[in-house]
């Protein structure tokens, strides 16, 4: 039977990964948290359901649709680290990696291998945790455009996540500085973009921060999706549950552009998390390396083909994402 | 020259092309068979915002067809219609309400079958826009000689003769009239529908003379006592000394007239054996009861009649509204209740149970669950594929649970008043407001004797109401109504109807009050409660068949400030609950206090004080059902006013004489007490009233109590109480704050009225509240 050159690590990998109990509590905890945060939004909603402003039955799945969306992505921005954040370190530190050396599987099989074994454990929890999504298709207001997007924006997060994971491996060659390291850099992402927005925001006057300072946040990212399916204005929502207040915290105000709409911030957070995943992978190949480590080669000149063309596209498409970086 | 012509065929083209333009718009086809005639109400004058009587007349020569007659002002959106059917050779005579809002000066009626028009007519209308409306019910033109509209600053007069023929025979066909004079034409003569529509707009606000003289015993024969200030007594001689006294000048000499003899609660004006005239009120309304003949030669040669008139005939009561001055608080009413229609109900919940217990047992499975199983086999690796099946066959059997409990994304809000008019009768509001998540026509089911009409935008709590568009058909159990997404709209609808059963009593019985209430209907009358005064009694819910009776509390709650909102009061408990932090009422409450406003609404800044009694019904008496599933809240308020029975003794505390507002024409100030008189540099004139039924006590013990915000002054404050007997002023020594204690009360208080005057330094004393304490023997 013929094999790809990552295959051998790949099947390991793949073995390795549903052998322990570490996928199953991933699956459970992840799917079990979203049904707990999905009870309990609905829960809170059923409690001042006559009280407040009325809410129609849309407006309730996208409540049920916003919280699940934000739940399982800031689930998934810590998680994706994790399923590679010991993946080149400990084998280090299992002492195998010389045994790697000594086989001729190339860095890129190997780093391949790993990330490509990560990101299907990622994907198959994101497929898992779907029929708890379908709880939103009871009370209807979520279109499939919106599905879409919050997909894309889990995925892409997912994978710079799992690169992330693997270059911190690499870098440091001990989990435990790997996820020291992974996850210091993680939190500073995210509550320090917020953070330094709400400075801005509070040394202006209130005013909304610039989208720039939060489109690298990965919540804002997921914030800014999910604000097309907010509920329709024409019920007032002086009351009761207020989706938006959290929407518009996570983006300290950006997405909300007055008489131009929704600010498409996570077109340009897609952007800068593809770039971001090509040149960790890149990094991480030469991270991975046993000797002459940054001497270029012919997978350096594909992969520097591969983020030309990218710089390419991205110039092409700027009208298209930059609309996430500037008020009208 | 070949460009010419060309030039010529492409102009000639082009109007043929106009010309079919033209036409396609308004396909009117030549009816040979069918013929129409209009007449407008009023002579087509016409108060904007109010209902106008059509009155139509068909022919049909040719064969049997069934037309919808509809009726709009020209560019409007919005047409009342009526379906007819007439068979071959048929003439019908009908009339069509339309419903105003503009001032137009045409109107479009238009005979359709199957959007063609068979016939049309356009009527000249005079929108009449804070102007006196007088209707004349009489056998022949008294010839009044009122003033002319070059006289008078304000509010000119509008005459019309009305036919006894075609007197309308709704309610909503008198709302353009703020006064109608009855004069020689039977008030038995009226058909049972004229009747109950001239009672119910007495009621509503508007005020009724009755012509007395020789024909006055013809005039008043049938009529029901409730709308009689008097009765006849025997043939006088009218002192004019009333006429003088409202024309300020030389009067007519004395008046051939009967003798009227006030009922009780009524006000007689002039010598006390024989009254000029006799007033009383009825519901919002009054009814003016002349003891002379208007058409009185001696009155119309009268040069000062002019100034007579303007002053007897006014509207019982101005209303400032969004269409001008109004006699009834009809569109305030509409406004209050189509706010409140923003009050959406709850949706009706799916049960999601099982869906989570579903979520529940997949996190076991798919976890650790599957995890198990394939240790048990060492097939771990199988979970690649085992996970992904497990997680889509879930994911369809939630999808198919979902998509088969899903909750009714229509939202319907019913709101309606129901007041009792008259004993056995009753004048019945709904409104419905929809919310639809896609546009779409529904059917609404409502009682054919409803008019119907779209609810004027109101912006409520939760959102902005706005009115159905389209074609609304009139009498018609089943109304199309066309709905835009995501937009509350709605539609009111109004009658009156026969609601028999029900009374309400304030008995006296041993000197002290019990409110009693009785309902023998087929009617749950549900938490029904008595206010009055910031008394508040609740008698619970009755079945048919049962009865209450409760005692009517001496003293009102120490914890309740005066001129407190009578919503407030009736529905306290529940307002309350809703105001602690991180609370809100419940929107069911809010659209009863909507309800209750808007049955106690006077005007804008003032409500009506009662005593009232108020009862919630199961369901809206007329029906207004629409015909697709749908999250329903419905909310039905019945509200009647209780009689008085009984005599002898009788003890008030403070809250029965009360400030009357409007008679004072006083603003109020608020303090900490609640709503108070504003002392003035002026003297402060301040009239107390009793409830009408209580107009005939005869007081025997009477102090007053005055109290202010600030410190009332210790010296300087001049107080004085009016004597109707003496007609003057009278100084009373008072070192206030506190009670004053009136010697020989009795010619203080008259027809249930205590004028009192403060003048001096009680500007000091900022705002004044005002009571009462009464003792005295009812007749």
């Amino acid at each position: 039977m013929s094999r790809g050159p990552s295959m051998p690590i790949l099947f390991k990998e793949f073995a390795v990964q549903m052998r322990g109990s570490r996928s199953a509590l991933l699956l459970a905890l992840l799917i079990g948290l979203a049904s707990i945060a999905a009870r309990l939004i609905y829960g809170a909603i059923v409690g001042q359901l006559d009280r407040g402003a009325p809410l129609v039955s849309a407006q309730i799945g996208q409540i049920l649709f916003i919280t699940l969306s934000l739940v399982i992505q800031a689930l998934i921005v810590f998680l994706a680290p994790a399923t590679t954040v010991n993946a080149i370190s400990s084998e280090h530190e299992r002492g195998t990696f010389a045994m790697l050396q000594t086989t001729p599987m190339t860095p890129i099989q190997l780093v391949a291998g790993k990330l490509v074994a990560a990101f299907a454990l990622l994907l198959i929890l994101i497929l898992a945790v779907l029929p708890v999504f379908a709880v939103v298709l009871l009370f209807g207001g979520v279109s499939f455009d919106d599905l879409v997007r919050v997909l894309i924006t889990m995925l892409i997060t997912a994978l710079l996540g799992s690169v992330f994971g693997l270059f911190c491996s690499a870098a440091t060659r001990q989990t435990y500085s790997a996820t020291l390291l992974c996850y210091a850099l993680l939190i500073s992402l995210v509550g320090g973009t917020l953070l330094a927005a709400n400075l801005w925001s509070l040394l202006n006057s209130m005013l909304p921060a610039p989208a720039i300072y939060v489109f690298a946040n990965p919540l804002s990212a997921m914030a800014a999706a999910l604000v097309p399916a907010r509920p329709p204005d024409i019920i007032s929502f002086t009351g009761g549950l207020r989706p938006l207040v959290l929407l518009n915290l996570l983006t300290r105000g950006v997405i909300d552009a007055g008489a131009q709409g929704v600010l498409p911030l996570y077109r340009a957070t897609w952007m800068l998390y593809g770039g971001l995943s090509l040149i960790f992978f890149w990094l991480t190949l030469h991270l991975a390396t046993p000797r002459r480590r940054w001497r270029p080669g012919k997978v350096d000149l594909a992969l520097f083909l591969i983020l030309l063309g990218y710089l390419v596209l991205a110039y092409g498409a700027r009208d298209w994402w930059m609309a996430g970086l500037t008020r009208g | 020259m070949p460009s010419f012509q060309m030039l010529v065929r492409r102009l000639l083209l082009l109007l043929a092309v106009l010309l079919c333009g033209v036409f396609a718009v308004t396909p009117v086809t030549a009816q040979a068979n069918l013929s129409l005639t209009a007449l407008p109400a009023f002579d087509g004058n016409y108060t904007p915002g109010t209902w106008l009587p059509v009155q139509l007349d068909l022919r049909n020569d040719g064969p049997a067809i069934d037309v919808l007659v509809v009726a709009g002002a020209a560019g409007s959106s919005l047409r009342n219609g009526q379906r007819v059917e007439l068979p071959a050779g048929a003439v019908k005579q009908l009339t069509l309400y339309v419903a105003l809002d503009q001032e137009v000066r045409s109107l479009v009626v238009q005979v359709e079958q199957q959007n063609l028009v068979l016939a049309e007519a356009e009527l000249e209308l005079r929108p009449r826009r804070d102007e006196r409306m007088l209707g004349l019910l009489v056998a022949s033109d008294p010839q009044l000689n009122l003033p002319r509209r070059q006289d008078v600053t304000t509010f000119p007069f509008n005459t019309f003769l009305l036919d006894p023929a075609f007197f309308p025979d709704r309610m909503a066909g008198l709302s353009s009239l703020n006064l109608v004079l009855l004069h020689d034409v039977p008030f038995a003569n009226l058909n049972p529908a004229q009747r109950e529509a001239l009672i119910g707009w007495v009621y509503a606000g508007g005020h009724l003379l009755l012509g007395g003289g020789p024909t006055a015993a013809r005039t008043i024969a049938e009529m029901p006592p409730s709308l009689l200030p008097a009765t006849l007594g025997a043939t006088r001689q009218i002192d004019d000394a009333p006429l003088v006294a409202l024309s300020a000048a030389p009067g007519p000499g004395a008046l051939p007239g009967l003798q009227l003899l006030a009922v009780p609660g009524a006000i007689a004006t002039g010598a006390a054996d024989a009254p000029a005239w006799v007033s009383r009120q009825v519901g919002r309304g009054s009814v003016t009861q002349l003891a002379f003949d208007p058409g009185a030669p001696a009155l119309a040669r009268w040069e000062q009649a002019p100034a007579f008139w303007q002053s007897l005939l006014r509207p019982g009561q101005r209303i400032t509204t969004p269409f001008g001055t109004q006699s009834t608080v009809d569109i305030l009413q509409e406004q209050t209740i189509t706010a409140g229609l923003s009050n959406l109900p709850a949706l009706t919940l799916p049960p999601v149970d099982l869906i989570f217990l579903v979520l529940a047992l997949y996190t076991i499975l798919i976890g650790p669950g599957i995890a198990l199983i394939l240790r048990q086999f060492d097939r771990q690796a199988w979970a690649w594929v085992v996970v992904p099946g497990v997680a889509v066959a879930t994911g369809a059997l939630v999808v198919g649970l979902a998509l088969a409990i899903r909750p009714e994304q229509r939202l319907v809000s019913r709101l309606a008043l129901v007041e009792m008019t008259e004993p056995d009768l009753a004048r019945v509001r709904g409104f419905v407001g929809m919310l639809v998540p896609q546009q779409q026509e529904v059917r609404l089911a409502t009682s054919d004797e409803a008019l119907v009409r779209p609810v004027r935008p109101a912006a409520g709590v939760f959102g902005q109401v706005n009115g159905v568009i389209g074609d609304l058909a009139q009498l018609s159990p089943d109304l199309p109504l066309p709905l835009e997404a995501w937009q509350i709209q709605g539609v009111m609808a109004e009658a009156h109807m026969p609601i028999e059963g029900i009374r309400a009593t304030m008995l006296l019985v041993d000197g002290t009050l019990q409110i009693e209430v009785v309902n023998t209907s087929d009617l749950v009358l549900r938490e029904v409660v008595a206010v009055f005064g910031e008394r508040v009694v609740r008698l619970g819910t009755l079945n048919p068949g049962e009865e209450a009776t409760e005692p009517w509390p001496l003293d009102p709650p120490e914890d309740v400030v005066r001129n407190t909102a009578l919503s407030f009061l009736v529905l306290r408990e529940e307002l309350e609950a809703g105001q602690g932090p991180g609370q809100a009422a419940s929107r069911n409450v809010l659209a009863r206090e909507a309800l209750l406003n808007a049955a106690v609404i006077q005007n804008n800044v003032l409500n009506q004080e009662g005593p009232f009694v108020f009862a919630w019904l199961d369901q809206n008496p007329l029906g207004m059902q629409v015909n697709v599933p749908t999250a329903v809240q419905e909310v039905t308020l019945l509200a009647l006013r209780p009689v008085f029975r009984g005599s002898g003794p009788i003890l008030l505390n403070e809250g029965w004489l009360r400030p009357d507002w409007i008679a004072s024409q006083q603003t109020q100030c608020f303090g900490s007490r609640g709503a108070g008189v504003p002392a003035t540099m002026v003297p402060t004139i301040v009239e107390l009233r009793l409830p009408n039924e209580l107009a005939s006590l005869r007081a025997e013990r009477l102090s007053l109590v005055l109290e202010s915000e600030r410190t009332w002054p210790n010296a300087g404050v001049i107080t004085e109480v009016y004597d109707w007997e003496r007609e003057r002023w009278v100084e009373q020594s008072f070192d206030g704050p506190g009670e004053l204690q009136l010697e020989n009360p009795a010619p203080f208080l008259r027809n249930g009225r205590l004028q009192l005057r403060l003048d001096g330094r009680i500007v000091e004393a900022g705002c004044l509240y005002l009571g009462a304490r009464l003792q005295g023997v009812l007749p």
